[in-house]
C-alpha cells in the first residue's frame, strides 16, 4: 500500500515541477525592439484628398536606414495588421525609417538592389494605371532597452486627374495626356514644404486611358466623355501642369487643346471638363485650387 | 530571470526529496492517528498570473473561490483527497505591457501598436473577468508525521500536491465602462497544484486551517490574452479550511489496532528521553535466537499465537502478563520512561521464580531485514541485560529478534519486546 502512494506522491510532485520551467518570463527588460506604427497623415488626407475612404493596405515594404543612409533592413508586410504585430530587432542607435505601401500595378520601387536612403524612389510605368501609393518616413532613435515605436504617417504619392468632355456624342474619342509629370518620386527627400517626399525633376508625358462614353441624362442625344487616372505629381521645378486632350467626334475631325494650371500636387485631385454645348467653353478646376487655362496648340 | 526559475526548480525539488527521502528511511514513524475518513469546505483568495495579473498595474483584483474536499488519511503522514471548488478573479495588464504600448485587436490577437483599419484596445485599457472551476486529486503529506515527537499533535503542516482539470471562461472588458469586448468560450485546462496548509485537529471530529499554494495551468492564458513575452499561468490563493473527521475505520485498520491493544500496555505520554543512536553489535549469547526477516518475520499466525498468550495469561493461573517494552526509533537500549514496565517485569518474575520467559524482540518497517533483524534481537537482549542485572538468573530468560513486524502498520508500536511466558514443555 505504501509502495504505490510513495510513487503517486513523486509523480505529482514532478507534475508540479513542470510548470516552474515556463514561468513568468519577463523578457521585456531585455534587449530592445523597434514597433511600426501606422497612421494617416491628417494633413495630406483632408479635402480634397484623393480617397472618399481609406483603402486598405498593401504590399507594405519598411526600409530601416541608418543616418549615414545606408539600407540596414528592409521588411515586407502583407497588410497594416502584419506591421502592428512584429517589431524588429536593432542595435540601439539613430535610424531612418521609410515605409511604402500599395505600391503596385505600374509602380515600383527601386529597391530590387541595395539602394541608399537618398535614391529610393517610387517609378510609374506603362502599365495598367495604379491605385494610390503611400509613403512616411520618420527619424527616430531607438534605445538599448524597451520598445520604441517608430510613427509611420502615411501620405499619398501621387495625383489624381479626371478629363471629363460634356456633350459628346456616342462613339467619339477622347485622349488625355499630361505633358510634364514628374518620372518617379523621393520619398526620403526634403520637399519645399519643409516635408519629406518629392517629385522628380525630370519630366515625363502620361497619357490617360482612352475616355468612356458615359450617357448623359440631361440630353437625349448626347452624354458625357470621362477618363480620370493616378500618376506622378507635375514635377519638380514646372511652374504649371500641362494637360493636352484630343478629342475626335465621331466622324469628325479631331480637336486638340492644351491647358495649364498650378503644379498637381501629390494626394491632390483634379478635374478638367471640357463642355461642347457651350461652344467649346473649357470649364476646368481642381478642388480649392484654380481653374485651368486654356492655351492653343 | 533564468537564473531564478532555476532557483524554483532546484528549491521544488529539494522540497520532494525532503519529503520523499524520509519515507525511505530505516523505519516509519510511529503513528497514533488513526486512518479516517474527512470531508470539508474551503476558501480563499485567489490571485491570477498570466499575461494579466491579478497585481495590475493600476489596481489589485483580488478574488474568490470556495469548494468542498473529502478524502481519507491512511496515517498521520499522508491522506489523499478530492476537492471540487469554484470562483471568480479578475487580472489586468502589469506596467511592462503598458509601457511597451500593447495593443489587443478586435481579432484577439496581440499586436506591438494599433493596427491601421482594426478596433482595438491598449493593454492598459482593459481587464480579464476569470470564472473558473476546479477538479481535483490532492496528496497530503504532514511534516509533522516525519518524527514521532510531533506524529500525534493535533497539528498537521502538510506538503500537498495536486492534479486536476480547470475550466476557465474568462470575458475582456474595458477597466473605465467595464464594457466587454472579447466573450470567452469555455476552455479546460489541466492544473497541477502545489500546497501548503497548516491545520489542527479541535476535538475529536473538528479541524480547522489555513492553506496557500499555487495552481499551474496548461493551454491558452486564464486571462483569455493572446500569449506574448508572459508565458506564466498560474493561479496563488490562500484561503481556510474546516473540516469534520468521520471516525470510520477500514477493516483492516480496525483489525491492526485490535492486535496492537491486545499485545501492548498503553504508551504513557511521548517519549522525549532519546538515546544516541548504536549500532547493534553481533551477539550470539546461547540462549538467543536470531530469526532471519524473510523467513521469521511474525506472520499473522505467529503473532496472533504470541497474543494468545498474553491475552490468556490473566485467564488461565499459571500464565503471567508482562507489559510490553517499547523503543525508539532505531534504538536497542531502553528508555528510561519505560522503566516502570521494567520494574513491573521484575517484581513478577521474583514473584514467579518458576516462570521462564523469552523475550521477543521486534523492528518496525523502516529499513532493510538484515538491519532490522540483529536490531530485533538486540532490544530483547537489552531487557535481558536489564533483569539480570537486577538479579534474576539468566537461565531464565531466552531471546529472539523477529526483525519486522509486518502485521501492524503502527509502527510505534512495532519497535518493543515482548516478554512471553513460557509453558512448561517449552521451557523443558
Amino acid at each position: 500500500m505504501k509502495r504505490p502512494l510513495l510513487y503517486t506522491l513523486y509523480i505529482m510532485c514532478i507534475a508540479a515541477l513542470l510548470p516552474f520551467t515556463s514561468c513568468s518570463r519577463g523578457i521585456h527588460e531585455q534587449g530592445n525592439a523597434l514597433a511600426i506604427e501606422i497612421v494617416w497623415d491628417e494633413n495630406s488626407m483632408s479635402e480634397g484628398d484623393d480617397t472618399d475612404t481609406p483603402p486598405d493596405l498593401t504590399g507594405i515594404t519598411v526600409y530601416i536606414y541608418g543616418t549615414d543612409g545606408t539600407l540596414r533592413d528592409s521588411i515586407r508586410y502583407n497588410n497594416a495588421g502584419e506591421v502592428a504585430a512584429n517589431s524588429h530587432q536593432v542595435p540601439a542607435g539613430d535610424y531612418v525609417i521609410v515605409t511604402t505601401s500599395n505600391v503596385e500595378g505600374s509602380l515600383s520601387v527601386n529597391d530590387e538592389e541595395i539602394v541608399s536612403l537618398e535614391q529610393l524612389m517610387i517609378e510609374q510605368g506603362e502599365d495598367a494605371p495604379p491605385g494610390q501609393a503611400y509613403y512616411s518616413i520618420q527619424w527616430v532613435h531607438v534605445d538599448a532597452t524597451g520598445v520604441t515605436t517608430s510613427r509611420q504617417e502615411l501620405r499619398p504619392v501621387l495625383s489624381r486627374l479626371q478629363v471629363n468632355v460634356v456633350g459628346a456624342t456616342e462613339g467619339s474619342t477622347l485622349q488625355a495626356e499630361v505633358l510634364n509629370a514628374a518620372k518617379c518620386f523621393y520619398p526620403s527627400r526634403p520637399n519645399s514644404a519643409g516635408s519629406y517626399g518629392i517629385p522628380s525633376e525630370e519630366t515625363t508625358a502620361y497619357t490617360l486611358p482612352a475616355g468612356a462614353f458615359v450617357t448623359d441624362t440631361r440630353a437625349e442625344t448626347t452624354g458625357r466623355m470621362s477618363t480620370d487616372s493616378h500618376l506622378m505629381p507635375t514635377a519638380t521645378g514646372e511652374t504649371e501642369a500641362v494637360v493636352r486632350i484630343t478629342y475626335t467626334p465621331q466622324g469628325g475631325t479631331p480637336v486638340t487643346q492644351t491647358y495649364r494650371s498650378k503644379p498637381m500636387l501629390s494626394g491632390k485631385q483634379y478635374e478638367l471638363t471640357l463642355n461642347l454645348d457651350m461652344e467649346i467653353v473649357l470649364d476646368g478646376y481642381d478642388y480649392g485650387t484654380s481653374d485651368w487655362d486654356r492655351v492653343e496648340f | 530571470m533564468k537564473y531564478k526559475n532555476i532557483f524554483r526548480l532546484f528549491a521544488l525539488m529539494g522540497a520532494a526529496m525532503i519529503v520523499g527521502i524520509p519515507l525511505q528511511a530505516q523505519e516509519t514513524p510511529a503513528t497514533s492517528k488513526s486512518p479516517t475518513w474527512y470531508m470539508g469546505i474551503d476558501g480563499g483568495v485567489p490571485f491570477g498570473y498570466s499575461t494579466f495579473r491579478s497585481f495590475g498595474a493600476n489596481k489589485t483584483r483580488p478574488g474568490f473561490d470556495a469548494g468542498v474536499f473529502g478524502g481519507y488519511r491512511f496515517s498521520p503522514l499522508l491522506s489523499l483527497e478530492v476537492s471540487a471548488r469554484m470562483g471568480k478573479l479578475g487580472m489586468s495588464a502589469t506596467d511592462c505591457c503598458i509601457l511597451s504600448g500593447y495593443w489587443l485587436g478586435q481579432d484577439g490577437r496581440h499586436y506591438h501598436v494599433p493596427a491601421l483599419g482594426l478596433e482595438g484596445w491598449n493593454y492598459g485599457d482593459l481587464k480579464s473577468d476569470v470564472r473558473m472551476q476546479e477538479y481535483a486529486l490532492q496528496f497530503n503529506v504532514n511534516l509533522l508525521g516525519l518524527w514521532s515527537k510531533t506524529q500525534n499533535s493535533p497539528w498537521a503542516v502538510e506538503v500537498s500536491p495536486r492534479l486536476g482539470a480547470s475550466l476557465t471562461q474568462t470575458d475582456i472588458k474595458t477597466i473605465g465602462d467595464n464594457a466587454l469586448h472579447i466573450k470567452g468560450g469555455n476552455r479546460w485546462h489541466l492544473a497541477a497544484r502545489g500546497r501548503l496548509q497548516v491545520s489542527r485537529t479541535i476535538g475529536k471530529h473538528f479541524l480547522a486551517g489555513v492553506y496557500t499554494g499555487m495552481t499551474f495551468l496548461t493551454g491558452r492564458g486564464i486571462d483569455n490574452m493572446p500569449r506574448h513575452i508572459h508565458r506564466s499561468n498560474y493561479v496563488w490563493d490562500s484561503g481556510v479550511r474546516i473540516g469534520y473527521l468521520l471516525g470510520r475505520r477500514t477493516k483492516k485498520a480496525k483489525a491492526a489496532a485490535s492486535t496492537e491493544n491486545s499485545v501492548s500496555a498503553p504508551i504513557a505520554g511521548e517519549r522525549t528521553e532519546e538515546t544516541t543512536i548504536q549500532q547493534p553489535a553481533p551477539v550470539q549469547p546461547a540462549d538467543t535466537v536470531v530469526i532471519p526477516d524473510t523467513a521469521t518475520v511474525p506472520d499473522a499466525a505467529a503473532v496472533s499465537a504470541i497474543t494468545d498468550i498474553a491475552m490468556t495469561a490473566e485467564a488461565t493461573d499459571t500464565l503471567v502478563t508482562f507489559p510490553v517494552i517499547y523503543f525508539g526509533f532505531d534504538k536497542y537500549t531502553v528508555a528510561t520512561t519505560e522503566t516502570a514496565k521494567l520494574q513491573e517485569i521484575l517484581s513478577l518474575l521474583q514473584q514467579r521464580s518458576d516462570v521462564q520467559v523469552q523475550i521477543h524482540g521486534y523492528c518496525d518497517r523502516r529499513g532493510t531485514a538484515a538491519y532490522n533483524s540483529p536490531l530485533s534481537l538486540r532490544r530483547a537482549e537489552s531487557v535481558k541485560n536489564w533483569l539480570t542485572e537486577h538479579g534474576i538468573p539468566a537461565e531464565r530468560i531466552s531471546t529472539a529478534g523477529y526483525g519486522i513486524d509486518r502485521t501492524t502498520t503502527d509502527n510505534r508500536h512495532a519497535r518493543r519486546a515482548v516478554i512471553i511466558q513460557l509453558r512448561k514443555e517449552e521451557s523443558k
